[in-house]
């Protein structure tokens, strides 16, 4: 009896498990690609501060993790709270990217808990190397045999967790908010690709979801943004999430269409709560297109999308509510802090001040903030129902004048976008296509474009050029071909360009970051191309090998190159950037030489040029993660180690951080 | 003779374990060596003899740049004792070009009787002036620790321009 109980218990969690892995991932390929996505991001991730605006969206989560959505406790960066993107409200000090903090509360709680248990550094490690296991069993039963997988694989996964015990460092738990937000960006980036995968995997086939997926997480600025704590890839992996929604309810016989259409709203309400003007960009693109393409639009279906669309929403307002008391108020429009007074009582200069230390590294204080006073019981700690109520009231009262200037701002900001794109192609060019020498503030080389750190985005070249071939023939055939997700994609991405392009480009974007959400969405334009579908479809081999070889001895020749040449880090980020924008140019200009060649050559050499595109990358993306890049510990103990030793030899390249 | 499954699990348990008895469960057992900590800029140093870099050259930047950089030879100082870990900068004024770089050196007590070589790393630097093939400098190296601070050595040199 017992046994037979234990039995029936273990097969509800099996095929509970087995129904979340495959909600979330499909299949078993969608869990191959969130596991090499999390491995590559790994791999080149430090425990750390990017920039100093990180200490902001960690000294958030650090306070909610106290439960206080005001910060008392400046854990990270200087004393005085003095960082940006912070907000002064009623004497208070707030942060931002509430949606983040609270997404990511439940990994710190797991980091904390284990910790009790079991050292963080050597669970990465066990971890990293579990993951391992897992793709070399999946590639390797492919390739060769299960049981050579098994062994091969085993033998690989115990040498590097024992290499990186070897080499582990033990993680002071004052950094486990940070990790927090990395592991959840990282989580978001994985995500992000499954999505990709699950969208282009209906609309075309798995092979070419596939691909797209990896191209998306290997070949484009996506990896290079993955463990740095900034809203931009997780923005990105909702608009994703909201764009899957939106294709699988558009299909009639999907028998959770409804669900999905909720879905998708859902999406956009958690995106407010993460950065609102960029899910009002989503917003403005998905609701139209959703109530003219569904398949239907009765008013039981209307009221459950906006039923669920408005409980999304409510975390975000709640939040807003809770600070300003107007639910419809976001972070972005509470009053900055620049230091303005002191919150904390100290007439203190900020720690840093005064100290000798090159501050391109800072660490966190272990201290909390000087002269620190007890925060106080105020208003703003109201019972959740009272809140909810007033929120209502008050949603109804000054929301509309909120919400109107919300959107008045966006209009405005797409005229100077559209001004931007009428009257300054210059800027265009600079944004997406060549970045070269911009004359910004700080080092002038190392904001690279959307081409140079995404050149397979080269291949979208095709679309204008098949649509305008279409339409010489016959005007009616481009919009034949023409998907409402594809309607979705082009007006996502032009809208949020158009949000951007007024303030772009801007230093310490290093790749366009702003439009990081674009980037999948044009991966999605890439696996439309029927040419790039071909090319996968009959001749993938050459793109592979151009890949393996580009990635295995193009970073070797590379490094080789940083040691002998000893460039500055603009130098070296201008390199990369010409070879993406080669490779990326070469992509665009094969899209268009198709019609003299054989189909045989032309399908090997587009083969060859993604293969670049994609390698060229992997490159940028290894050495900027890397090598470049200098803050905290990287979190696998044999990087830290090998990263260390190369340092040495090419100092000026990382002298600087980025 | 074990299968690949077998060895699947034994590699998994394996993993599972070392993590476990590396852990706060297993007292005096733990895998994880912390670095030991610089105490920052805290410290003091005696440093006898300065042998500055007598040439520098400032060119243009590769790769499409139309900015400059500074290169120049290393720097020598001779260190008696150091205690702690206090710290160089080392500081290049061109007032022809309203310019100053400063770089910072950490010491430590190994350093101790050597001669301890101080690369100012190549820096990303504005245009000389177009009429001028050397610029005059003056390079300061400064020794501080959290107290204060002392200058050891100042010097005057001709730094060479290479216009584009």
């Amino acid at each position: 009896m017992n046994l037979r109980a234990s039995n029936n218990s273990d097969g509800v969690v099996r095929s509970l498990s087995t129904r979340i892995v495959h909600a979330v991932f499909a299949d078993r390929l969608g869990v191959t690609i969130f596991v090499a996505s999390i491995l590559f991001f790994m791999l080149y991730w430090r425990i750390g501060f990017f920039i100093n605006d990180n200490w902001t969206i960690a000294n958030t989560l650090a306070n909610v993790a106290q439960g206080q959505l005001h910060i008392s406790d400046v854990v990270y960066g200087t004393d005085s709270g003095n960082h940006p993107g912070m907000h002064i409200v009623d004497g208070k000090l707030y942060g931002r990217n509430y949606g983040i903090a609270f997404l990511a509360l439940p990994i710190l709680w797991i980091l904390d808990g284990l910790s009790v248990v079991v050292p963080i550094s050597i669970t990465i490690s066990a971890l990293w190397s579990f993951g391992i296991l897992w793709i070399g069993v999946e590639i390797g039963r492919r390739w060769v045999s299960a049981e050579i997988a098994r062994w091969s694989s085993g033998f690989v996964a115990l040498g590097l967790f024992l290499l990186n015990v070897l080499f582990a460092q033990p993680i002071d738990p004052r950094w486990h908010p940070i990790m927090a937000l990395q592991i959840l960006t990282m989580v978001s980036a994985g995500l992000l690709a499954v999505f990709l995968y699950r969208i282009l995997a209906r609309i075309h086939d798995r092979r070419t979801g596939l691909v797209m997926a990896l191209v998306l997480v290997f070949g484009t600025s996506v990896g290079f943004w993955a463990s740095i704590p900034k809203r931009h890839v997780i923005i990105a992996a909702l608009a994703m999430l909201s764009f899957y929604g939106f294709i699988r309810s558009r299909q009639s016989d999907e028998p959770l269409h409804l669900g999905f259409r909720a879905l998708s709203y859902a999406a956009v309400g958690i995106s407010a709560w993460v950065f609102p003007a960029e899910a009002i960009v989503l917003f403005v693109v998905l609701a139209p297109l959703d109530i003219a393409t569904a398949p239907s639009n009765t008013s039981r279906e209307l009221v459950v999308v906006g039923g669920i669309f408005a409980i999304s929403l409510l975390p975000a307002f709640l939040t807003n509510y809770l600070v300003v008391g107007n639910p419809l108020e976001p972070p972005k429009m509470w009053p900055d802090f620049h230091g303005q007074v002191d919150v904390f009582g100290s007439s203190e200069q900020p720690a840093n001040a005064g100290n000798p230390e090159p501050s391109s590294n800072p660490k966190p204080s272990p201290e909390p903030a000087g002269n620190l006073e007890p925060p106080k019981e105020t208003d703003h700690q109201r019972s959740l129902l009272t809140a909810i109520i007033a929120s209502i009231s008050a949603f109804v009262s000054k929301g509309f004048a909120a919400a109107s200037y919300g959107v008045s701002r966006l209009a405005q900001y797409m005229e100077i976008g559209l001004d931007v794109s009428a009257n300054e192609p210059g800027k265009l060019y600079r944004v997406f296509i060549r970045s070269g020498w911009l004359n910004l503030s700080g080092e002038r080389g190392i904001n690279l474009s959307i081409l140079e750190t995404a050149p397979v985005l080269g291949a979208l070249f095709a679309l204008p050029i098949a649509a305008f071939t279409r339409a010489r023939h016959r005007a009616r055939t481009v919009f034949d071909h023409l998907r409402p997700s594809d309607v979705f994609a082009i007006s996502y991405s032009v809208i949020l360009a158009l949000l951007y392009l007024h303030r772009l480009p801007l230093y310490a974007t290093i790749t366009i970051r702003y439009l990081l959400p674009v980037i999948p969405f044009a991966v999605y334009g890439v696996g439309r191309v029927s040419m790039i579908r071909s090319v996968l479809r009959e001749n993938i081999v050459p793109g592979l090998w151009t890949y393996a070889g580009i990635v295995m001895i193009g970073t070797q020749l590379w490094v080789l190159w940083l040691i002998l040449a000893n460039p500055i880090q603009s130098e070296a980020m201008q390199l990369h950037a010409i070879l993406g924008f080669a490779a990326g140019g070469s992509l665009a200009v094969w899209t268009g030489l198709q019609r003299g060649m054989s189909r045989q050559l032309t399908l090997g050499l587009g083969s060859i040029l993604v293969g670049i595109a994609a390698g060229v990358t992997t490159v940028f993306v290894l050495q900027t993660g890397l090598v470049y890049a200098h803050y905290g510990e990287f979190a696998l103990g044999f990087v830290n180690a090998i990263v260390d030793r190369l340092a040495e030899l090419v100092v000026s390249v990382v002298t600087k951080s980025m | 003779m074990i299968s690949g499954r077998q060895w699947i699990r034994i590699v998994v348990g394996t993993i599972l374990l070392l993590t476990v008895v590396s852990g706060p469960l297993v007292p005096g057992v733990s895998f994880t060596r912390a670095q030991e900590e610089t105490d920052f800029g805290n410290g003091t140093a005696q440093i006898s003899e300065v042998e500055f870099a007598e040439t520098a050259v400032i060119e243009p930047l590769r790769f499409g740049g139309d900015a400059y950089i500074l290169d120049m030879p290393p720097t020598r100082i001779a260190v008696d004792e150091v205690s702690g870990n206090p710290l160089v900068t080392y500081k290049i004024s061109i007032s022809s070009m309203n310019t100053t770089l400063i770089q910072t050196y950490q010491l430590s007590p190994e350093d101790t009787n050597q001669r301890v070589q101080l690369q100012f790393e190549k820096a990303e630097i504005r245009s000389p002036p177009a009429h001028l093939d050397n610029v005059d400098a003056e390079l300061t190296l400064t020794l501080r620790n959290r107290t204060g601070k002392q200058v050891i050595d100042t010097t005057n040199i001709s730094i060479s321009t290479t216009h584009r």
